[in-house]
Formats: C-alpha cells, structure tokens, sequence
C-alpha cells in the first residue's frame, strides 16, 4: 500500500505545478494570440483597455477560474464516493444528483422567463432536492452502500424519466437549450456566483480533506470501520452530504461536465497511493488543472470556434488513465 | 399397472400434440397458399389506395423513384418548411397531418398533429389514410421509411438546404400536389427575389460589403457558417460572413467576436433565453454594439426553407444597407 518514498515528498510541487501551467495555457491560448510578456504586461495593468486586456481580464480569467472551481469539485467529490461507496466506477453524478439537476435547469429553461439566475438557482435546488430524497432513503438503513447506490440511481432515473416528459411537451427552443446545457459549457458568464461557488467548495473541500483518516478506514471496509468505533451511519451520511452538495455547486454553475471526477481521482492513487490526506488535496489541485487545461484545448484546437470540453476531457484522460493503469496496474 | 395409469395422461396429451404437429406440419406443407393468399396476396391484389388518377413517377430527393397520384387528397408533412409551402400553395386543403413543430401560418396548427418533427407516431400517420407523407431526407430513419412503405403510403422526401434546392422543392411540391403553376410562381418568385439582389449588391460594389455575425442561438454561441442555408442569405444579400469559409454551424466563444469584430450581429430571439442585445451589450467596445447594429431577425426567416426566405433576404439587405448608409466611412476604413 506504501507508495514509494521519492514521490512522497514530491507530489504537492508537482501538482501545483501542472496547475499553474494549466492556468498560463488557460490563459495565453484562445481565439487571440497572446505571447507570455503580453500576458504578464496585461495582468500587471488591470485598468488597461483594449482586446488583449478585455479577453483576459473579462473572458479568460473568469472562465479559467470557473473551469478551476468545476474541476476541483467534482474531483473531490469522486474521490469521496468512490471511498464511501467502495466502487471504483463511483462518480461524481452516480448519487442523482445530476438527474436533480438537469431536471430543475429544464424546468427553469422550459418555464421560467429569461433571467439568467434562474437556470443555475433551479439547478442548484433540483439538486439538493434529489441529494435530499436520496438522503431519506438512505437514513433508514444506516445508510448502507447498496442503499444509496440504489437510492442514488433510482432518483437519478426518476429525474431523468420526468425530464424526457417535460422534453415532449417543451417547445423547441427552450428544448434546444437545455440539451446544450445538459452537455456542460464553461462559458456561461454567471460570474457573480463564481465567488460565493468558490467559498462554500473550498469550505466543503476542507472539511472533507480533515475527515481523511475516516475516508481511510472507510475503503478498508465497513467492519473494519465498525471495530475501530466509527459510528458508519452518520459518518457516510455526513461525507455523502458534503461531496453531494459539492457535485450540486459544480453542476449548477457549469452544467454536466463528465469524465473529470471518475478519473482524476484514479489517476492519483496510481501515482501517489490511496491515502486520503495527500488524495483529497492532490484530487483538488490536479482537477482544477486538468479542466482549465482541457477547456483550453477546446478553445484552442479550433479556434475560432471551439469544441465541447467533455470530449477534450474523455479524448484527452482516457488515453492517458489507459496508459497509467497499464503502468501500474491495481 | 399404476405406473401406466399415472402415464396415460401424459401420454395422451403427447399423442394429441403430434397430431396437432403432423396436422400443422401437413397444413403448412401441402397448402403454402393459405399462408401467403390470406395476408399479402389480398393487399397485393386489392390496393388501398385504388388507382383513380394518372400516376407520375418523381424522383425525391434520397433519389428514390417515386409513383405517386397526380392529384393527391390526403398528405401528411412531417416538415415545418413544406407545411409552410403547402400553405403558400394554396394546397391547405389537401393537408390532413402536420408536426408539433408546424407552426405557421398559425392555422396549420389546428390540423392533426402527428407528433415530433424527428419522431412522428406512425400509428397517428396510418390513422390519417394519407396518400402521401412528404418527409425531409436527413430526419428519414431508413426504419421510418421502410415501416411505411410496407403500410403501402408513398413517401417523399425532400431535402432544402440550400436557396436552388429551396426553389428547386417548391417548384417539385407543386408539381406532386397537383398545382403545378402555383409551384412554379412561388419558385419564380424566390428566383426574382435573388437576382433583384444579387443586382442590387453589384451595384452597391464589394467594398460596401461589411463582416457579419450570423447567430443561430447565444447559450452556447452556435453561429451559421458559409456552408448553410442562413450563410448563402447572407452572402446574397451583400454580407461578407465572419465565420471560416466552408464551416456549418460551429460554437464559437465571445473571445472569438471580439476577435473578429464584426460590423453586424445579427441575433434571432428565442423565448426562454437572454436577450441578443443584451447578450452583446456586455462588450461595449464590439464596433457592432458601439454603432448599434446588434439586429434580431426571427430564427424563421433564416432557417426554415420555406416562402418566408424572402422576408428573410429582404431583412438582411435592409439590415446590411442600413448599416453602410449610416456608418460608411467606418464600415470601409475596417475593410482588410
């Protein structure tokens, strides 16, 4: 289980250094060429108008910040259900929090007038309505894996069952809408819930990071978890909460982005071991990075026009996974 | 003597199944005529649609040789733009089924619905008894088509995606409706539109041409390129689209706009979603937004194949002409 001794010291730079790389691409590449002095001048002079000044400053910055916020939450998220539920295909959307969703982001595009707060508001409540219902479920048995995977699945299809209807009976263009949003877009300017997304999922990612040790026994095993004294019950219920409300925040603000929480969290026990003291914030920093890149490539490769970030993400972390688990092995 | 006794029913019931069997077996052996005279031998010999009128054989545009009615009576659309057409044909009557998604001219609304325009119920289309469905190529599930035909309902496709097959159908659909003439004026008309500016826009001369943003919807940035019906309009009303040469219908980002820096936006709007103009007014330095000629003109005028083309045409020159009478010196100083 021990990983080896030269990465123990190491990971912390290696990962804030593919983040920050992550940025400066984020950054630097688009539509509007930018060379590494001009990005420096330009951030160094905020007050400054003209192109350059106004892509990075109100186009970029926000976008990479966005794509940071989106991948480090459902990175962290995965990684904890993944280690709750012991479920190695556990991702982030597995729990129906997405079916919630997209359910309350159709019913806001479908219904609701065009103010833009709507579709995230909705998004957000729809979630924490099936993460809530999930949660009832759930409490009368302890809370036991199979309990919530079923719970989370069934709500999820639920969800997905009345969101069809809805789709039937929607005109066209609200349903155009939300089966573009439903695909995930980190252009979505809603840049004043950006600050408040961040407090509370930097709050959530602290808070799951000190519950490491727990998180730990937990994928040893509920027995093993019981003997030592933890009370399984609540605990999951608390961890399931938490990484649920994460996954809703991230949902919200960016629509369903996929492939990011299923396999950052893998890539890492590759590289670094399970343990979730180094796991969590190792999940948090690399996510973050691995979006911001990836978005940046969808930007770039076509640019002027881009491409989804959900296929960039599955085109470009699959390969790589692929090659890591031939690598390593489990 | 007890074991038989418990047998016997068993055996009784075997017997009697290979009787059945050889009967059945013998039956199917000795008379295939049953099997075949019953079911489709009757429907072959007995059409549903009895030939009263003079049959013509169309080509359609999956190139399939169609034998249809000269005048048919029953038709079902299964496409916004053709229910358009019918209607501007003066057809309507012939119509018993539309889609959900046939909304104009209004009253086509009252007429049967059949369903989407990408999933039809089959069931409601064979209730209707149509003589003719016209459906488009691209939306045609080869399991659509198949299913009916083998309920023995002539199909039609039809497949507009540019402004010469747009004439081109119009012109077809009258001649399959049975009101030829009226096919060919509503063609003619398109035709007349289109040459009436492409003269226009070669007197106005090229360097009068300003770049334009076609947007087909904002969240995400869907825009039109060349390569599309919206993109040729544009192109014949004198407008030189920013979108790369060759590219249909891409998603671009804000970061792209302003590094393109259109002379005009051109935004349709869509209930449910922001504004156009406010989408664009975020960016006050876009020359767009600064001159004023972020436009909205209805999604249907660009997009639908159908008689409101010309509107659509005539909006874009209007648009187009407006904008370089207002601002030309800055229009032409922008030119590369």
């Amino acid at each position: 289980m021990r990983p080896s001794v030269r990465h123990t010291y190491l990971w912390l730079p290696l990962c804030l250094l593919f983040l920050g790389g992550a940025v400066v691409a984020g950054l630097m590449y688009g539509t509007v060429p930018l060379t590494p002095s001009e990005l420096v001048d330009i951030l160094l002079h905020p007050q400054s108008s003209g192109l350059k000044s106004t892509v990075v400053w109100q186009l970029r910055l926000p976008r990479v910040g966005l794509a940071a916020l989106v991948g480090m939450a459902l990175a962290v998220s995965g990684t904890v259900f993944q280690a709750v539920l012991r479920n190695p295909l556990a991702d982030p959307y597995i729990l129906g929090v997405s079916g919630g969703a997209a359910l309350g982001a159709v019913l806001a595009l479908t219904f609701f007038s065009v103010q833009s707060y709507t579709v995230p508001l909705l998004a957000f409540s729809g979630a924490l309505l099936a993460l809530f219902l999930v949660y009832l479920v759930a409490r009368a048995h302890q809370a036991a894996t199979h309990t919530l995977i079923l719970a989370g699945v069934m709500v999820g299809s639920l969800c997905t069952a009345v969101l069809m209807f809805l789709l039937l009976y929607a005109p066209a263009d609200p349903m155009r809408n939300a089966l573009f949003w439903l695909a995930g877009n980190l252009a979505r300017g809603e840049e004043r819930w950006l600050p408040y997304g961040a407090g509370v999922c930097v709050i959530l990612v602290l808070l799951l990071w000190s519950r490491a040790g727990l998180l730990d026994v937990f994928t040893q095993g509920e027995d093993v978890a019981a003997d030592l004294g933890v009370d399984i019950g609540r605990e999951r219920l608390f961890l399931f909460c938490a990484a649920g409300l994460l996954v809703a925040i991230a949902v919200a603000l960016a629509g369903l982005v996929g492939f990011v929480g299923l396999v950052v969290p893998h890539a890492i026990r590759l590289l670094w071991g399970a343990g979730h003291m180094r796991l969590i914030p190792a999940a948090a920093i690399i996510g973050a990075g691995f979006l911001v890149g990836a978005d940046a490539l969808a930007r770039t490769v076509l640019a002027p026009a881009e491409v989804p970030v959900g296929v960039v993400t599955a085109l470009v972390g699959a390969p790589f996974f692929l090659y890591l688990l031939r690598l390593r092995g489990r | 003597m007890h074991i038989t006794c418990h047998l016997r029913p068993i055996e009784l019931c075997v017997i009697t199944l290979r009787v059945i069997l050889v009967l059945v077996c013998g039956l199917l052996f000795l008379a295939p005529g049953i099997w075949s005279s019953g079911g489709y031998a009757t429907a072959a010999s007995v059409p549903p649609s009895p030939v009263q009128f003079a049959q013509t054989i169309h080509t359609d545009a999956l190139g399939r040789q169609v034998q249809l009615n000269d005048a048919p009576q029953r038709v079902v659309s299964l496409v916004p733009s053709v229910t358009e057409t019918i209607y501007a044909l003066g057809a309507q009557e012939l119509l018993v089924g539309v889609t959900d998604f046939c909304n104009y001219p209004p009253q086509a609304q009252d007429k049967q619905s059949v369903g989407a325009y990408n999933s039809p119920s089959i069931e409601a289309i064979a209730m209707l008894r149509p003589d003719l469905v016209i459906i488009a190529a691209d939306m045609a599930t080869p399991a659509l088509l198949q299913t009916l035909l083998e309920l023995k309902i002539p199909v039609y496709s039809v497949y507009p995606r540019s402004l010469k097959a747009t004439i081109e159908m119009q012109r077809d659909l009258g001649a399959v409706l049975g009101c030829t003439a009226a096919g060919a004026t509503l063609a003619s008309q398109l035709e007349q539109a289109i040459a009436q500016l492409n003269q226009e826009v070669e007197r106005a001369g090229a360097e009068a041409a300003p770049r334009v943003l076609l947007t087909i919807m904002l969240e995400p940035l869907v825009i039109a390129g060349t390569d599309t019906l919206p993109g040729e309009m544009l192109a014949c009303a004198g407008g030189i689209n920013v979108a790369t040469p060759g590219s249909r219908y891409p998603m671009w980002n804000m970061e792209s706009v302003l590094a393109f820096d259109p002379d005009i936006i051109i935004a349709s709007p869509h209930p449910g979603t922001s504004s156009p103009r406010d989408f664009f007014l975020r960016f006050k330095q876009l020359r767009a937004v600064q001159q004023g000629n972020v436009v909205e003109i209805p999604a249907d005028w660009l997009q639908r194949p159908g008689p409101r083309i010309i509107k659509g045409l005539e909006a874009l020159r209007q648009v187009i002409t407006d904008a370089v009478t207002h601002t030309p010196e800055k229009i032409n100083a922008t030119q590369r």
